[in-house]
């Protein structure tokens, strides 16, 4: 019962030698600042979103396809909804939804990979190969044709996304096991009979996860990019519920009398992939050691 | 050099056949009766349970699962992906009248790209820490965070409804093709072009450079002799993979700009439900990338001698198991 070494807490990541270190890095990192502070803005919105005058379903019917002004700061749509109401609305949906496949592209990938790499034998070489498959493959591509054999719909699309984007993950994870396996705390681990899961939950684990971590959000703008391009299709979140790209789909029925029904839902992606790509490069620059 | 491009082509097709299996795999999923749709769309309202039974068999839909896969990839390597239950017309049909289309428009944003990727890079690496490069990078950034859509719906709703700046015809032509090929190149472009100022400022920032300067060396040949082939690998890698990959972003550029081409065509078929189309355009895009990273593959190998030693064995490690 009371083990030797103690495996709770484990032994920090080699790469990542303390985390508020890099926090600090990435504090004095001009682009950081700059996407962090995008992503505290749209969280703030998706956040106070309820709170608002007009719902992202409230149908003003005297005022459809309004211009923006003072009663609706966006305008309205054509069934007399407030832009701006449905723009926040839109935020919670897009970046929820973001943050969903984030968080189940790297719960897959770090258990799948460590698995893996401390399993080894037939399921390690079959897992290798499913990922390299995948890895080989236009992303793209392959989400659309998961939700074209399942069908349109909010579920679809996320598990469309959700299959295709855990793979690299799982990659780095299994690798990143391999390597911790020879590592000298690991074996003294093991010669002090410590049983595999504690082993794998106090030493592997936190530095997989701190790699996944970051490698994860590398892709988050790429994530948010396919959600909103597949809801544009309408492939995604099937109406009335708000969503960015299925906002814009939406507007293309009106851009010879309402162009700026593009102005919420077009601001709102740009801003969110701008956030995702600024910290994912700050991110880089401050983990990668041959940039530093 | 020759036994490592066999084995890289033996691995592709590996690849291209198991991803067969997964893309045929989908067809499983077909909600409700596709005998029936298909009958419906030949103009037959209420088919008999024997007619239905013989389309079933027609259209490859009965017996056990694996002598059907089998069936199927028998004509499909023969260019007949089967029937859309949307219309009941061979497959393939449709895809040959829209296929010319998507491909002049992706090689015509292919090629705006790689020029838009080059100039980009080029100066951007050239005039690095400068004002100069900062504005291109922020360029960069942004071209990369707008996606293509929201590209296609501000130049129809503001450049060409609301200033009349011309006119947008998508007839999938070559002289009307601009506007979408410029779309959809874009995003490709500024991605290209942030890979290619990185791999230049790496390859340029070697040690040997200073060496070589030292000794004399003029900076036109340590461009053209050093630095160029080393960021060349990278730089070529994404094109190559992107462009196999502006296929998978024909589906949005095609939408927005109603360009008649297979992407536009399979959106259209996702909400039908018809899932031949469906299975036809993944297999087709996936054949495509294969080949193109193929073809990346066998012109590193052939740019770069470091790449020409055997493919090497994954390192097995040394135990199997960690016992407790």
């Amino acid at each position: 019962m009371t083990a030797v070494i103690p495996a709770t807490g484990g032994v920090p990541a080699i790469e990542v030698a303390r985390p508020g270190g890099l926090l600090r890095t990435l504090s004095r990192h001009r682009g950081f600042r700059v996407g962090a502070g995008l992503a505290v803005l749209l969280t703030a919105l998706a956040v106070i979103g309820p709170f608002l005058a007009h719902g992202p379903d409230v149908t003003d019917y005297v005022n459809q396809l309004a211009p923006p002004g003072a009663r609706h700061w966006l305008g309205t749509d054509g069934a007399g909804r407030d832009e701006f109401a449905r723009t926040v609305a839109g935020a919670r949906t897009t970046l929820g939804a973001a943050v969903l496949v984030f968080a189940l592209t790297t719960v897959i990938g770090i258990a799948v990979g460590t698995a893996a790499g401390f399993l080894g034998g037939i399921f390690e070489a079959g897992v290798s190969r499913l990922i390299d498959l995948l890895l080989g493959l236009p992303s793209l591509v392959l989400a659309l044709a998961v939700v074209g054999a399942l069908g349109p719909g909010f579920g679809h699309l996320i598990l469309a996304v959700t299959i295709t984007g855990w793979a690299g993950l799982a990659k780095l994870s299994r690798s990143y096991t391999i390597g911790a396996r020879q590592r000298p705390d690991v074996t003294a681990a093991r010669m002090a009979g410590i049983r595999t899961s504690r082993i794998i939950a106090g030493h592997v684990l936190p530095g997989a996860a701190v790699q996944a971590l970051i490698a994860a959000t590398l892709g988050l703008g790429d994530t948010v990019l396919g959600l909103a391009g597949l809801s544009f299709l309408g492939l995604g979140v099937q109406p009335p519920a708000a969503e960015w790209g299925g906002m814009l789909n939406d507007s293309q029925l009106y851009d010879t009398v309402a162009p700026w029904l593009v102005i919420g839902p077009g601001l709102g992606i740009i801003a969110a992939v701008t956030a995702a790509t600024l910290i994912s490069d700050a991110l880089r620059d401050s983990t990668d050691p041959s940039r530093a | 050099m020759l036994r490592s491009a066999a084995f890289r082509i033996g691995q592709a097709l590996l690849t291209l056949w198991v991803t067969s299996i997964c893309v045929w795999a989908l067809l499983l999923l077909a909600p409700g009766d596709p005998a029936r749709t298909v009958l419906a769309a030949r103009g037959v309202a209420d088919p008999t349970p024997a007619l239905i039974a013989a389309t079933r068999r027609q259209l490859g839909l009965s017996g056990p699962v694996v002598p059907r896969y089998w069936h199927w990839l028998e004509r499909a390597i023969q260019g007949d992906f089967g029937t859309s239950w949307q219309t009941g017309q061979p497959v393939m049909q449709a895809f040959a009248t829209h296929l010319p289309a998507t491909a002049r428009l992706t090689l015509t944003a292919m090629l705006i790209a790689v020029v838009l990727a080059l100039v980009l890079g080029l100066a951007s690496a050239a005039t690095a820490g400068t004002w100069t490069d900062g504005i291109i990078r922020t360029v960069t950034v942004l071209m990369v965070v707008t996606p293509g859509f929201l590209i296609g719906l501000f130049v129809l709703d503001i450049l060409v409804v609301h200033l009349n700046l011309g006119r947008v015809v998508s007839d999938g032509t070559w002289s009307t093709v601009g506007w979408p090929a410029a779309t959809l190149a874009i995003g490709a472009a500024g991605y290209w072009a942030r890979v290619l100022r990185v791999s230049l400022l790496e390859a340029g920032s070697a040690s040997y450079l200073l060496v070589s300067q030292a000794r004399g060396t003029s900076a036109r040949r340590r461009l053209f002799v050093h630095v160029l082939p080393n960021a060349a690998a990278p730089f070529l890698t994404v094109v190559g993979l992107g462009a196999a990959g502006l296929l998978g972003g024909a589906p949005i550029a095609e939408t927005v700009y109603s360009w008649p081409g297979v992407g536009q065509y399979t959106v259209q078929a996702i909400d039908a439900r018809d899932l031949p189309v469906v299975v036809t355009y993944t297999m087709l895009a996936v054949a495509t990338y294969i080949v193109a990273s193929l073809l990346i593959d066998l012109v590193l190998v052939a740019i770069d001698p470091r790449l020409r030693r055997e493919p090497a064995r994954r390192p097995r490690p040394r135990s199997a198991r960690v016992t407790a």
